[in-house]
């Protein structure tokens, strides 16, 4: 797998790089031919979900955003629609990224369940450009619309949150949160 | 055709609108909508617009977001209530 896999994403953990390109999936259980072991494939059925479960918990704990860049942004946004910039924060006062938790892609995955959760693992694993991928499937979009649906279901609990809370440390961050997301500041 | 220019809105604006919703004059829903319109990164008139979104508006000229209104304040100027979205 090429270290660049994800062309078009970057990968943030703090400042220490961590990413999909990071994760090598073994190739040595059964019903597993020699071409199935090369680097990046992944197994059939049950065991490719648990897979890529662990794989994304592992990648959860540490916080993990996936930053698709706003030149990719605006392609998506060309095929798929506007839904693509709420599939996370969408920077649009900066450079029109979007970041995109890797804890609601686990989330999203999970819901769409198994056949189209096979699709976006090879999606996400492929050594090829996201954008690139996201133009030819159909779990894309579905994936796309799950994200920002989620997202949108967040950012609506945190307002529910900023009006509820009597915790003045916890309104301050979420006040913060909300403008951060509606005005880019 | 133009687009909102959020970095144009000041901040007085946008410390009111967080306030009003803080004190549930905005519900919740009505501002997530906000947040999917502002999403489609709408195109907008040249001249004055306002776009309802039940328990405020949001009024502005061509790029510039300009004020939010409450849900019984009248659009001043040339109405547009569903500025297009792309």
């Amino acid at each position: 797998m090429r270290p660049d896999s994800l062309v078009g994403v970057q990968q943030h953990l703090g400042d220490r790089p961590y990413g999909i390109r990071d994760y090598t999936v073994r190739a040595d259980l059964p019903g597993l031919d020699s071409a199935d072991s090369r680097e990046g494939m992944i197994e059939p059925g049950l065991n490719k979900m648990l897979k890529f479960i662990e794989f994304l918990e592992e990648i959860e704990r540490n916080g993990q955003t996936v930053v698709i860049e706003g030149a990719d942004v605006e392609r998506l946004v060309e095929r798929f629609g506007s839904q693509v910039r709420s599939m996370g924060l969408w920077n649009k006062t900066t450079d029109g990224s979007v970041e995109v938790p890797m804890a609601n892609i686990i989330a999203a995955a999970e819901e769409l369940g198994d056949r189209s959760l096979t699709e976006a693992v090879e999606q996400l694993k492929t050594p090829v450009e996201l954008t690139g991928i996201l133009n030819r499937s159909a779990a894309a979009e579905q994936l796309i619309e799950t994200l920002a649906r989620i997202h949108l279901q967040q950012f609506r609990r945190q307002v529910e949150g900023y009006q509820d809370s009597s915790d003045p440390s916890a309104v301050d961050r979420l006040r913060g949160h909300i403008s951060k997301e509606l005005f880019g500041a | 055709m133009p687009r909102i220019q959020w970095a144009a809105l000041p901040r007085g604006v946008r410390e009111h609108l967080l306030d009003r919703l803080r004190t549930r004059e905005i519900r919740a829903a009505d501002v997530t909508a906000l947040l999917a319109w502002i999403n489609t990164d709408p195109e907008l008139p040249e001249g004055n617009w306002c776009k309802d979104f039940g328990t405020f508006k949001l009024a502005g000229e061509g790029p510039i977001p300009k004020t939010f209104l409450s849900k019984d304040q009248p659009c001043l100027g040339q109405l547009s209530t569903n500025p297009k979205s792309r």
